[in-house]
């Protein structure tokens, strides 16, 4: 560039009006301004980015590295082992046992995978399509959750899906605790099962503390003792991408799972296993007597000197195995069929019965405390109420054709001599008031007892009043003579509970203590050391005269030694006392009841058996008392038959 | 001139303003991709190193050749503009329900970028070759008509963005070359005015005239929170990941990228990964780089020897810096989300390629201005 070049000519016809050297330039003062404001606009706005990011950097750092965090951490949740139940010797009832669940991740599954893959797990799980893919379609959680299909799946299922990985994308195996039953079915009703907690349950205030999805005790003992059971759950913080999915396999921080507490249940195996035992040999008893009906039975083994239960069975059981993993509709139709009759259901404290002439104790307890009658009241059976056309045409049987005779009280128990008894409600019933049910409810009948797992059963206990609320023809409203008498008896409206007729025979055992019944007796923790000693104070005390006392209790030991379970215990090695009963119920078979405790003179068991349509007390429930008494003393005395033909 | 001469009156601070930018560019398309392409963590930012190369090939070539020539083939060059961007509509690739590719087998060319430049040098020259018309009405009114084509066509496509850029191009172009600031104050009025009706009074009679993602946009642009999870969702991912990044950065600690919190974070979003790993400090640098450059273009456009050059430096420096700020300002909350890149910065061939051969363009008005033989005269 060193010599000037000379100038090319324009080449187009068109000039060009600025710029080379015919138009020299050009720097304007319009562009010099205008450069100018540009870069005025461009100052503010660099300033305005500036200011911002000086805002958001340095001003408000702290909140946002929070919130950079709380998007790449992510709580798992790791569910703590559950406690074990263990009878009162410590033999595990319920512990977990490790098993595998199926899920399925729904953001693995491709659309166009989605149905061939659900189809296939469908196959290998034996579940319905329809059921997987509502499953997933009403889960409402993030796609990148493990939504659970099938829990408690074999090794070999799980095998043949892990085999085929490709053919399963998003399906994934999540190890879990499960409950197990070592000892079987044994106490199924007592022990309830585990399932999601409901959205009623979430209402609730018992259940406060609980977040939904989480898996809870569902009745029985697991329910009542969740709380010390489930332990606590831990957290991993682990580190996830913005579709949720792990970044590293160690958490980078959380909580352990602290595992549940054992509970120590008041049940005694052995006794409880006899009692279960027990109710199907009076079974079998009462079908070789001709009872072919006997399909149901309950027994109750309190102590009452505490309310401890020892054993508490009820015959038909379940396998608690159905409920793990889910109950399959197939074993709810199962349970739930009318043949079955009520397995879930335990007839000891969720069933209602009339009581039949254990009833009779009552009874006596309230006559001789109202002075309805004295220890020498003596009233003349010759097999029918009343002896005299008092009542017109109506009259009552005793159950021994011909009678018993001039009886007083302790006899009375002893033989169960239906029209002493008559004759006590016939007095009861022309005293004001309703004395005999409010004797019934004071000694526990009528009312729940307190037992400490949910779904007992009320009860009924009739008294005129309710009659004139229950009824709505006028002639059901009256209450009549007939009321009390066959309310005397154990018969009529009257309802009751095998669990509550043990706590009344407690209470006449220990002098008038109203126990309260209790499956919980304390609770270990993991290390074994007792965290915590559930204490179950008596509900109240009925002062009942010692006088009283003697005459029912000699009338029970005598019923046991010479009158109508004499068959079964007289000479037994432990002294029982003890009352039969055989109630009537309208279209069905008898239902059998015997009601005791033992030893005599220090009584430390009450025990009730009841069995449905079973016949005669003496002939089928005391045979089975016999058994559990010698599960409980440590006896081995064989079995008994009993009598047939008594009350 | 020689080669000697073109290499002593290339303007290399520019040149190193371009470099520096570019290679923060791929170092941080890289730190943000790595993870992306199992195997390969240097994909993106290979790639982008590539366009790169070719493209500072182009702007080399672009420096020598006299700018005068493009203002003989003015129609020619409108008219393959026109046509490359109108060909969208028939070849074109659909990303995400919007035409904009073209597909090459080694590129995807996208014409409306390239168009940005096209647009710069015709109307530039359309302008230049009317200076007697300077501050009639007609003037501006062609000048509108002229740049409206192909914006039409590019915010038909659709793409609102882009076209947003097209309308600031010539308005700076109508700007540099000289229009009365009255002009200016009755387009604003009218902008004004169409932005009402279009957003209030056609949504009511039913007409769709813009896109529901982009009423969205506005929307949450003023309301993030609107929908945090949604289509606020990227705003809200973007400002925590800046204001994480705090002062000086969380280097290889960050996260929003690192685990896909933050969408799009080597194209739209890039800004707030340089936000996030390297702080204000960082963010800060960049913006340096930019004042180099925005300084640079706009005093070739004083430097330039004549008015053609004047106006395409200051139409390039403003689209510069509108780019600039309008990425970086979407990534911070204080504009609306547009998918316009962030210049020599974000992943993306044709956006490269384009900006770098607009520097290319800006060498050439400089060569062409300090080489120019009265000039040197002048000053001595």
């Amino acid at each position: 560039m060193r010599t000037r070049r000379p100038r090319q000519p324009v080449r187009r016809e068109r000039p060009i009006r600025t710029g080379r050297a015919d138009h020299p330039l050009l720097l304007t003062p319009s562009i010099a301004l205008r450069v100018a404001v540009l870069v005025g606009i461009a100052v503010v706005l660099v300033a305005v980015i500036l200011f911002r990011l000086w805002f958001l950097q340095i001003l408000s750092a702290g909140r946002y590295v929070d919130q950079a965090n709380d998007n790449r951490l992510r709580s798992v949740e790791i569910v703590a082992p559950r406690g074990a139940i263990v009878d009162r010797d410590g033999k595990v009832i319920v512990e977990n046992r490790p098993g595998l669940a199926i899920g399925i991740r729904p953001m693995d599954v491709s659309e166009e995978d989605f149905e061939a893959v659900t189809e296939r797990l469908a196959k290998v799980l034996g579940m319905r399509v329809k059921k997987i893919r509502r499953e997933l379609e009403e889960y409402g959680g993030y796609p990148y959750d493990l939504v659970i299909l099938k829990e408690d799946v074999s090794r070999k299922v799980v095998g043949r899906i892990l085999e085929r990985k490709d053919l399963f994308p998003g399906v994934e195996v999540q190890r879990n605790y499960l409950r197990s039953y070592p000892e079987g079915d044994l106490a199924a009703q007592l022990l309830g099962h585990l399932g999601e907690i409901s959205a009623e349950q979430l209402k609730q205030p018992a259940y406060r503390r609980y977040a939904a999805g989480d898996v809870i005790g569902q009745g029985g003992v697991e329910a009542s003792y969740d709380r010390w059971l489930r332990g606590r759950d831990g957290v991993a913080k682990i580190e996830v991408d913005a579709y949720g999915r792990p970044k590293g396999s160690d958490p980078v921080g959380g909580r352990l799972p602290e595992s549940g507490d054992t509970l120590v249940t008041t049940l005694d195996a052995d006794v409880q296993e006899t009692a279960e035992k027990a109710l199907r040999y009076g079974i079998d008893l009462a079908h070789a007597n001709h009872d072919w009906a006997a399909n149901g039975a309950a027994a109750v083994v309190l102590d009452v000197r505490n309310g401890e239960v020892l054993a508490m069975a009820s015959y038909p059981s379940f396998d608690p195995e159905v409920y793990v993993g889910g109950l399959s509709p197939k074993d709810w139709a199962k349970l739930r069929k009318p043949s079955a009759n009520n397995p879930i259901v335990h007839k000891a404290f969720q069933g209602l019965y009339a009581p039949g002439s254990t009833y009779k104790v009552i009874d006596a307890v309230a006559a001789l405390e109202e002075g309805v009658i004295s220890p020498y009241t003596r009233f003349y059976c010759n097999g029918r109420f009343p002896p005299t056309g008092e009542l017109g045409k109506t009259h009552w049987n005793c159950w021994l054709e011909g009678g018993h005779g001039r009886d007083n009280v302790t006899e009375a128990l002893s033989e169960s001599c239906d029209v002493f008894f008559y004759n006590v409600g016939y007095a009861f019933y022309k005293r004001p008031g309703s004395e005999l049910a409010e004797w019934s409810v004071r000694l526990g009948l009528g009312r729940p007892t307190g037992l400490d797992i949910p779904g007992e059963a009320e009860g009924l206990v009739p008294t005129p009043e309710w009659r004139q609320e229950y009824f709505t023809t006028e002639i059901d409203k009256i209450w009549k003579p007939g009321n009390s008498i066959l309310m005397a008896i154990g018969q009529g409206d009257l309802q009751v509970s095998p669990l509550q007729l043990a706590v009344a025979y407690a209470a006449i055992a220990n002098g008038g203590t109203i126990v309260e019944p209790h499956l919980a007796l304390k609770t270990l923790s993991p290390q074994g050391k007792v965290t915590r000693k559930f204490a179950f104070e008596p509900r109240r005390t009925v002062e009942i005269s010692s006088g009283t006392l003697q005459q029912v209790r000699k009338g029970l030991r005598m019923a046991a030694t010479v009158g109508t379970s004499a068959a079964v215990f007289a000479g037994y090695p432990v002294d029982v006392a003890g009352k039969t009963g055989t109630a009537e119920v309208y279209g069905k078979g008898d239902y059998a009841w015997y009601a005791s405790y033992a030893p005599y003179d220090d009584p430390k068991y009450a025990v009730v058996v009841m069995i449905e349509q079973g016949g005669h007390g003496g002939a089928v429930a005391a045979p089975a008392a016999r058994m559990i008494y010698d599960a409980l003393f440590d006896l081995d005395t064989g079995l008994s038959t009993g009598a047939t033909g008594t009350d | 001139m020689g080669w000697r001469g073109y290499l002593r009156h290339l303007d290399y601070l520019l040149l190193a303003a371009t470099l520096g930018v570019v290679a923060v560019g791929i170092a941080v398309v890289y730190s943000a991709t790595y993870q992306d392409v199992e195997g390969q963590p240097g994909y993106y930012a290979v790639q982008q190193g590539v366009y790169a190369a070719v493209g500072l090939l182009v702007l080399l070539v672009l420096a020598a050749i006299d700018y005068e020539h493009y203002r003989r083939w003015q129609w020619a060059l409108y008219g393959a503009m026109v046509l490359s961007i109108a060909a969208v509509y028939v070849v074109g690739s659909v990303t995400r329900g919007s035409r904009r590719w073209i597909e090459l087998p080694f590129f995807n060319f996208q014409p409306s970028q390239f168009g940005l430049l096209l647009l710069t040098i015709c109307l530039g020259a359309f302008l230049v070759d009317r200076m007697e018309l300077l501050g009639s009405r007609r003037i501006t009114a062609e000048a509108l008509l002229y740049a409206a084509v192909p914006g039409a066509l590019v915010f038909f496509q659709p793409d609102f963005g882009t076209a947003s850029v097209y309308a600031v191009l010539t308005l700076a172009l109508l700007y540099f070359y000289g229009t009365r600031w009255t002009h200016f104050a009755v387009l604003g009025a009218a902008a004004a005015g169409a932005a009402a009706f279009v957003l209030g009074v056609l949504p009511r009679l039913g007409i769709e005239f813009i896109k529901e993602y982009q009423m969205e946009r506005l929307l949450v642009f003023v309301d993030p929170g609107r929908d945090p999870s949604g289509s606020g969702y990227n705003i809200v991912q973007s400002t925590i990941a800046i204001g994480s990044g705090a002062l000086t950065g969380r280097g290889a600690e960050a996260t929003q990228t690192a685990f896909d919190f933050l969408p799009e974070h080597h194209t739209d979003f890039i800004f707030a990964v340089i936000g996030e790993r390297y702080g204000f400090v960082g963010a800060c640098v960049l913006l340096a780089l930019y004042g180099l450059l925005l300084w640079r273009a706009l005093r070739i456009a004083t430097l330039s020897r004549d008015m053609y050059g004047s106006i395409m430096a200051g139409g390039i420096a403003v689209m510069f810096l509108f780019q600039m700020f309008v990425n970086i300002g979407m990534t911070i909350g204080i504009m609306p989300v547009t998918g316009i890149p962030l210049p020599f910065v974000s992943y993306g061939g044709a956006a490269m390629i384009t900006f770098l051969m607009m520097v290319g363009l800006l060498q050439s008005i400089h060569v062409r201005a300090t080489a120019d033989p009265r000039e040197r005269r002048a000053r001595r």
